[in-house]
């Protein structure tokens, strides 16, 4: 249990990594469970006991002229009836503006809302950190950050390799004083800025390497050519479980997606996603990040016989141990990409906790297989969840 | 951008005592700046001091902290920040005095600490060292193990004094001086934590960095921070070493260590020096604390055992196993003769059958062996049980692992009679360290080792042991090894040979015979038919007689008519020889280089090997070339072989002496090209199987009696012409006499033999004569009898004094060392003391039939009556048969040389004449002494009086009492 758990958080942990559920049994804890947040529970948290439709109604509509107000309200009133799980992280910003929230609410509010704080390196993001810190409004943040954006693609910015002291930069925002000053420091500092992304970029190329070159990994397939390499939709057709979740394209299917269902299914990485991420067209997300490196854990494993013996260590572990490797590798992988570490209380992550700590350790990704098409059956479809 | 002014060269900074000027500026962090400074000695004022100065001038990415206009102070905007890094300097610089206070040796001076220019400045000794990040000379792997030591001892003093560096990274650990006055020492202490600070929830301010700070750090999480967590950080400058990289995220989230395998640093490395590198990677690199090395201590251990594998020193699991496979491929790979090893598709099935566990594939046999215990593998010659042991080493050799048994090839053929023959024989390819005083240190070591048990109680090792039927002289001590060896826990023994062993309590597997199928099939892939005649396809069931009777009908591009093993043996190497000739153009003289090869050299060591029953060391193979060659040089080829006439230049093939013709005879020829010959891991030569050195050894006895007849006739001749002869042949043909000592020990051999036959004919003769008399004699002289038969059937039968196995190969010592007896200047032969022999041989068994016939006799005074006297009558004519063929038999192979010893040397010979000499006229009929055709008439006459013997009524009837 990690020690920095809340009391709920660590129950819903416990209950994911004891062993004793089964697939079904996990499934049906997930559709009833009410410790897992609603975003409209997550919404309603930071409300501070004000009319939340009407203010983030009345906010969005503030920044966007543009937008019909009975269209942004039809858009509040379904993320308040919980039928979507999450909210893009660009909204959440903006409605961490909207709701008046300080920089550490914020920063929570994200985790919570979004899946992922607020980035201290991305340059896309600090104008808006600078804004939350100073007062300053969602309009005037935004302003900022073309403006910035606009100054660094003037820029030649190459990456340095540079000690990371990440005390420093959350320092050192916080006392820049003007917008210049914070344009002055995102151009001199957009060298050893944005690192995380490309950590996670650099993770993701090594990772999908990887999975293009199954014959390294004793690939079962016997007629695999030599020098072939699996096409992005080959590695999403095997290791994404794409086929366990029903087709997106279905839209009366989606619909009646439980909250639930549409939780976990949301931003379900797809062969499309994928080439974007590899031509550096779309950031990489979280999900993608975790469900990538669930494929190449397993697949990291040398089959050689003679390896296999020396493996023979592997077996001396506890399933505790196992599991703990597993985990402590995966959080180490999402904070060194600047991402939360996984949170019992958000259904997708709570999914991943169980199936990490699956009875024997190779049936990870069997067991999420089935985990999925238990959640995702026909008869499942449909079921709501009792309680927001 | 870090804007930092640095304090220009020349500065002064005047500290109490210590007026420091600076000289250069050597390093730049994130919490301070380092000077190369220098102050002037107090007492010689012309002599400076050189120190470094580090001072705290914390970066700051906005320069709120930056030096005044006077170029000296720090002016400081962000205070907060600036004490932070402050309470960072000053603990570095208490944790450094309280090291150096404990490990005056092995930490760097810390001289003083001074406030100026508003700021805090440390001076500490200088040593010219430079940080780790800066060097590139660390690229052969022993000298960056021997860094890593170097860098654990280093940490080791933090660590012992309860403090975590938790900053352990290239440019954190400073190298002084070169080579083995190199020392590694760790700086910069602003992340030095104790941890018991640690432990009682005091925030960690440690710098993160990438690729080397551990996942317990990174995550914040304190409870899992402790040794462990520098340890991380080691390795992971291990793996920088050996790539020159830093480790990535992917690599640091993997499950599998690292992959260093392809490291320039690695690539001549044996494989074992490779799996320790990996294990040690993913021990240190293990994301769980728990998972990882504890101590220094722990990583030291393995370090130690990496430099171990790289010298190829100790007696360890890797180092046998290093060792046992490099001298089986070198085996494969320097003797053609197992070039068919290669290739592990293409071997014949080698099964073997256990009256126990059923049939068993070579892996099958490992498994069992595992499992069950020791085996003895049985099988007659060519049935595949080298192929079996070396085939098995080389496929289990392809990648070491801690966890797999090493398995020993140790081949027996010539072992003496040596308590310590494997265990040396394993030893002598290793090597050792310093803790290794002697021979009998190294067994020491070495049964220490066999005795360490492996992971679930499995044995270690398993020992392949060769050719129990193959040792020389007594095997007993070597049987006892064995059985030793196999009582030891991680050991266990599969012993091969050509027969049972009932000294070996282990399970027994016989190698099994190939068949029809198998057979089928290999001929049909070679477009081979299936022999007709029932003898060849029984012999074509033996794996290695089908290897030669493919290879040869190859060779011959046309099918094999064979009848037998010795027309096989003949064909195949008559097709080597083509083989090799076709190469060569009709004119070539090589081709006749190749024939002497195979035809007489070959042979000559076959005999060599076979007289000294073991492998031939170099300079025994080289004697018995020089032999050969000399032979060629004596103008012997016309005996020899008659189609070389004229062709000895061509057979020298231009070698002026023994010795380059060896190299051409027996390297190039024999055994690289041929394959015919083998040298063994201990360098020893041997015909490249028993069953070509048994065909071979006849081939040289044809030729040994061409050259003895050679011998006999002219040593027959004229007396005077012998002289002569002998003269020139001693002196211009360079002829040799007999080693005296071998040649006594050789009449004392044939001697002590015809003592006992003597004794048999002579008790036969009493008990015939008294069969007559009186009962009680008669039982008395049968009792006599019968014990002499028992003792003398013990003494043929054994390789004692007098039996036919010493005898022979005391002559066959003795025929190299010479060609004629120094007094008769006659050569002698085989045939002089085998008729001997198989007379003795014979005489038992016939002459107990012969008692229990009088016995039978004597209890029917019927049959008495009626066959008595004739059987009697006709026995004595055989018993006087005996005794003059004996005696003639006795005078040729013995009597005739110990006479002119005893003429020649009375004082010495006398006393042998007068205890062998009344065995010399056994028949007490004073025989002229006989020549060969006589004896010839003697062995005819005994022919017939057995018949006359054997027609007579009484055996029939003795034969049918028997039968009901």
């Amino acid at each position: 249990m990690d020690g920095k758990m809340t009391v709920i958080s660590a129950a819903m942990y416990d209950k994911a990594v004891n062993g004793e559920m089964n697939v079904k049994e996990a499934v049906n804890m997930l559709r009833e469970c009410t410790q897992f947040r609603t975003l409209s529970a997550k919404l309603g948290a930071f409300a501070k006991g004000r009319d939340i439709r009407k203010l983030l109604t009345e906010g969005i509509c503030n920044n966007h002229p543009e937008a019909k107000h009975d269209s942004v309200d039809k858009k509040v009133r379904n993320w308040l009836a919980d039928r979507q799980t999450g909210i893009q992280k660009a909204d959440a910003i903006e409605l961490c503006f909207i709701l008046g929230l300080q920089i550490d609410e914020s920063e929570h509010f994200l985790a919570m809302i979004s899946e992922e704080g607020f980035h201290w390196r991305d340059p896309d993001e600090i104008p808006y950190i600078y804004a939350l810190m100073h007062g300053m409004n969602y309009l005037q943040a935004k302003a900022l950050a073309e403006k910035i954006n606009c100054a660094l693609k003037e820029k030649d910015v190459t990456e340095e390799d540079s000690e990371t002291f990440t005390a420093v930069i959350h320092e050192r925002i916080k006392n820049i004083s003007s917008e210049e000053e914070l344009t002055e420091y995102v151009i001199s500092e957009a060298s050893r800025l944005g690192k995380m992304h490309n950590t996670a970029y650099s993770l993701f190329t090594e990772m999908m390497e990887k999975l293009e070159a199954p014959e390294v990994y004793g690939s079962d397939d016997d007629y695999f050519p030599e020098n072939e390499k699996y096409s992005v939709g080959r590695i999403v057709a095997t290791y994404m479980h794409r086929e366990d979740i029903p087709e997106n394209t279905d839209n009366k299917k989606k619909s009646l997606y439980s909250a639930l269902q549409k939780s976990v299914s949301a931003n379900w990485p797809d062969e499309s996603v994928l080439s974007r991420i590899k031509n550096r067209r779309a950031d990489i997300s979280r999900k993608t990040l975790i469900l990538l490196f669930l494929a190449t854990y397993d697949e990291c494993e040398i089959t050689d016989e003679d390896e296999y013996l020396e493996n023979e260590e592997e077996k001396e572990k506890s399933r505790d141990e196992i599991f703990m490797e597993f985990y402590m590798s995966m959080n180490t992988m999402l904070s060194s990409c600047g991402f939360s570490t996984l949170d019992p209380r958000n259904p997708f992550d709570w999914m991943i906790i169980f199936c990490m700590g699956a009875e024997d350790f190779w049936a990870t990704d069997s067991t999420l297989s089935e985990f999925l098409q238990t959640l995702f059956s026909e008869n499942n479809i449909g079921n709501t969840l009792q309680n927001g | 951008m870090d804007s930092r002014r640095l304090l220009k060269n020349g500065e002064v900074l005047p500290f109490p005592g210590m007026k420091c000027t600076v000289e250069k500026t050597v390093g730049k962090g994130s919490n301070a700046i380092v000077y190369l400074c220098t102050y002037p000695d107090g007492l010689n004022r012309d002599i400076l001091h050189r120190v470094l100065v580090k001072e705290l001038f914390p970066y700051h990415p906005e320069a709120l902290i930056y030096r005044g206009d006077d170029g000296r102070t720090l002016i400081c905007e962000a205070m907060d920040y600036f004490n932070l890094q402050k309470l960072s300097f000053e603990r570095g610089n208490e944790i450094h005095l309280r090291l150096l206070e404990k490990y005056p040796d092995k930490t760097g001076a810390n001289i003083n600490t001074f406030e100026l220019n508003s700021t805090l400045y440390s001076v500490i000794g200088f040593d010219s060292g430079r940080s780790l990040d800066k060097i590139n000379e660390l690229k052969d792997l022993r000298e960056i193990s021997q860094f890593m030591r170097q860098l654990l001892d280093a940490l080791f003093i933090f660590h012992e004094s309860g403090y975590l560096h938790l900053d352990v990274s290239p440019d954190n650990i400073l190298v002084t001086g070169r080579g083995e006055y190199s020392r590694v020492s760790l700086i910069d202490y602003n992340s030095v934590h104790h941890i018991d600070d640690i432990r009682d929830g005091s925030t960690l301010y440690c710098s993160i960095k990438e690729g080397y700070t551990a996942p317990e750090t990174a995550s914040g999480d304190l409870s899992s921070v402790c040794e462990a967590t520098d340890i991380y950080s080691v390795c992971a400058v291990f793996y920088r070493l050996l790539t020159g990289k830093t480790l990535t995220l992917f690599q640091r989230i993997s499950k599998s260590p690292p992959d260093v395998s392809l490291c320039p640093c690695l690539e001549s490395m044996p494989d074992t020096v490779k799996k320790q590198v990996a294990f040690i990677l993913k021990r240190g690199l293990a994301v769980l604390p728990s998972k990882r090395y504890k101590t220094c201590d722990d990583m030291k251990r393995d370090i130690d055992e990496l430099i171990s594998r790289i010298d190829g020193t100790g007696i360890t699991h890797a180092a046998l196993w290093e060792s046992g496979k490099r001298n089986v491929l070198k085996m494969i790979k320097t003797n053609a003769a197992f070039s068919y090893l290669e290739d592990g598709d293409r071997l014949y099935p080698l099964r073997f059958e256990s009256p126990l566990y059923g049939s068993l594939d070579t892996e099958k046999m490992i498994e069992a062996c595992m499992e069950k215990g020791s085996f003895l593998m049985y099988g007659a010659g060519g049935m595949g049980k080298t192929t079996a042991f070396l085939h098995t080493v080389k496929k289990q050799s392809r990648n070491y692992s801690p966890n797999s048994p090493v398995i020993i090839y140790v081949p027996l053929y010539g072992a003496e009679s040596d308590g310590n023959y494997i265990k040396n024989k394993i030893l002598e390819n290793l090597k050792f360290d310093a803790s290794v005083h002697s021979m009998e240190d190294a067994r020491d070591k070495l049964v220490r080792e066999f005795c360490r048990s492996g992971k679930g109680e499995k044995p270690r090792y398993i020992l392949l042991l060769d050719g129990l039927n193959e040792i020389s002289g007594d095997s007993s001590p070597v049987i006892k090894e064995i059985l030793a060896l196999a009582l030891l826990p991680s050991v266990r023994v599969i012993v091969s040979s050509r027969n049972k062993s009932e000294e070996l309590p282990f399970s027994v597997l016989e190698t099994a015979l190939l068949n029809e199928e198998d057979i089928r099939k290999t001929l049909s892939e070679h477009s081979l038919i299936y022999p007709e005649k029932r003898e060849m396809q029984e012999l074509l069931k033996i794996p290695m007689m089908l290897s030669v009777f493919c290879k040869t009908a190859v060779i011959n591009e046309k099918q094999l008519q064979c009848r037998n093993e010795d027309e096989l043996m003949a064909a195949y190497l008559e097709a080597l020889c083509d083989k090799e000739k076709r190469e060569l153009s009709e004119e070539d003289g090589k081709r006749w280089m190749t024939d002497a090869a195979v035809k007489l050299v070959l042979p000559f060591i076959s005999a060599e090997m076979h007289a000294k029953n073991r492998a031939l060391s170099e300079e025994e193979v080289y004697k018995t070339v020089k032999k050969c060659y000399t032979l060629i040089s004596g103008g012997r080829l016309p005996i020899l072989f008659p189609g070389w006439t004229g062709h000895s230049k061509d057979i020298k093939g231009g070698s002026k002496n023994a010795e380059e013709w060896y190299g051409s005879t027996v390297n190039r020829i024999l055994r690289y090209s041929m394959g015919l010959i083998v040298k063994d891991p201990s360098g020893a030569y041997k015909i490249m199987h028993q069953n070509l050195e048994e065909y071979l050894l006849s081939e040289y006895k044809d030729i040994n009696r061409r050259v003895r007849k050679q011998n006999s006739v002219i040593a027959v001749s004229s007396a005077v012409l012998l002289t002569v002869a002998v003269f020139i042949l001693v002196s211009v043909f360079s002829v040799d006499v007999y080693d005296e000592k071998l040649t006594d020990s050789y009449l004392e051999a044939i001697a002590s033999s015809h003592v006992f036959t003597g004794r048999n004919i002579s008790g036969m003769l009493d008990v015939s004569q008294a069969y007559s008399s009186d009962e009680d004699e008669l039982h008395e002289k049968i009792q006599l009898l019968l014990r002499d038969m028992q003792q003398s059937e013990i003494l043929f039968n054994s390789s004692g004094m007098g039996s036919r196995q010493n005898t022979g190969r005391i002559f066959n010592e003795l025929i190299r060392t010479g060609d004629v007896i120094y007094t008769t200047k006659e050569a002698i032969t085989e045939d002089d003391f085998s008729g001997l022999f198989e007379l003795a041989e014979e005489i038992p068994a016939e002459y107990e039939e012969f008692v229990n016939i009088l016995l039978f006799l004597e209890g029917d005074s019927v049959l008495y009556e009626k066959y008595g006297e004739e059987f009697i009558t006709r026995l004595g004519e055989r018993l006087e048969a005996d005794a003059s063929l004996a005696d003639a038999l006795f005078y040729t192979a013995c009597v005739r040389h110990i006479e002119s010893f005893r003429a020649d040397k009375p004082e010495k010979y006398g006393y042998y004449w007068d205890t062998v000499g009344k065995y010399a006229d056994i028949g007490r009929n004073d025989p002229e002494k006989p020549d060969r055709a006589a004896t010839e008439r003697l062995k005819s006459v005994r022919d017939e009086k057995t018949r006359e013997l054997k027609s007579l009524e009484i055996f029939v009837i003795y034969e049918r009492m028997n039968r009901d």
